[in-house]
């Protein structure tokens, strides 16, 4: 796990400073040591608010994120079944803006909703737990319709149980809603 | 003789093709499972609302998989630490456990009721697989079964080294809850 790079450019930066002011302390230069303790205060100070809110940052609504691959179900489901580790490279992780056939919509106990795509001929789908506030876009969604959704790809589940093989999006969120 | 033989057989395969049927098996692909650790520094918890399960009624027969990247944090900052640097989710991007329900013939799956139920077999995380014994509640409820049960799993069992910079906000026990409701396949 990487730190930001904003982060680590403050703390460059605020080395920096901090050798300076040391060199003007040294010195005995005295008009540079109080700017140069400011921007050191300032720097902590940026650095402490930045590290907050990155470690505060919740996960992103996916419906203002860029997609970093745009697919189709029948295409999605096709390179996972030709091979699942290949198939994990390219999608494993990444925000997936997919295309296809409602097979149905699914509301738990605990009412999550789940868009299955794919065709009805075949076990495979796609799975797209949707994110909670787009919860009522879901709702609305129709078995036979088609749709635009974008989610997050957690891999695939290979039909070991006899209940069909799936790849499984998360936090999705509604692009297109077709008839 | 031909004509007997021939009925025997369409007999025997009607019966094989009724036991391999699905009848007897419950599943899920929304099931839940959930992990928590406590430190006094922080709490942290992640949930996967994606679990595929599957329970044979007939054998006890007990599979759940999960997979990692599945898993929900409050703070993106811990899911990515979590996905990158604990879980190896690129790696090993798949929980699973196989096991038995070692009392199944004390449940009764066919009537309204909770019942206690042992459960023994392997849960395999970050590659390793280690056997596991727990117990939990099978709650039956118009033809649907839920799963709830509690375990406990040590982090450092499945090769999961944390550094030390975080040893202490990650505890070395997490709790994981399981809570799966099974319809008939």
């Amino acid at each position: 796990m990487s730190i930001p790079f904003s982060l680590k450019l403050t703390a460059a930066v605020v080395i920096v400073f901090v050798i300076l002011l040391i060199i003007a302390i040294l010195r005995k230069r005295k008009r540079y040591i109080l700017p140069l303790t400011a921007l050191v205060i300032l720097g902590i100070l940026f650095g402490i608010w930045k590290g907050l809110r990155e470690y505060n940052r919740t996960n992103e609504d996916l419906s203002h994120v860029k997609a970093d691959v745009k697919i189709s179900t029948t295409e999605l489901i096709h390179d996972y079944e030709a091979n699942d580790s290949l198939a994990n490279q390219n999608y494993l992780g990444k925000v997936i803006e997919i295309n296809g056939n409602i097979k149905k919509v699914e509301r738990d106990e605990k009412g999550f909703y789940t868009v299955v795509l794919g065709d009805t001929v075949t076990h495979s789908s796609v799975r797209c737990a949707m994110d909670t506030v787009h919860n009522a876009d879901a709702a609305v969604l129709r078995a036979g319709s088609s749709t635009i959704l974008r989610g997050a790809c957690t891999g695939f589940n290979k039909d070991e149980m006899g209940l069909g093989s799936d790849v499984i999006l998360n936090r999705c969120a509604i692009i297109i809603k077709k008839d | 003789m031909m004509k007997k033989a021939n009925i025997v057989l369409g007999g025997l395969l009607l019966l094989a093709s009724l036991a391999g049927s699905a009848q007897g098996k419950f599943y899920t692909k929304t099931g839940r499972i959930s992990f928590f650790s406590s430190t006094p520094l922080e709490d942290i918890d992640a949930i996967n609302r994606s679990v595929v399960g599957v329970l044979d009624t007939k054998t006890g027969d007990l599979q759940f998989a999960a997979l990692m990247k599945g898993f929900e944090f409050r703070k993106a900052l811990m899911q990515e630490h979590f996905n990158a640097d604990y879980a190896e989710s690129t790696k090993y991007p798949k929980a699973e456990f196989k096991g038995q329900i070692t009392n199944n013939g004390e449940i009764n799956y066919t009537t309204n009721g909770s019942f206690a139920a042992k459960v023994k077999g392997k849960l395999t995380i970050h590659g390793v697989t280690r056997d596991i014994e727990t117990s939990g509640t099978i709650t039956v409820k118009d033809g649907k079964l839920t799963l709830a049960s509690t375990f406990n799993v040590l982090v450092a069992d499945y090769n999961i080294t944390i550094e030390k910079l975080y040893r202490d906000n990650i505890a070395k026990t997490i709790k994981v809850t399981v809570d799966c409701t099974l319809s008939p396949l």
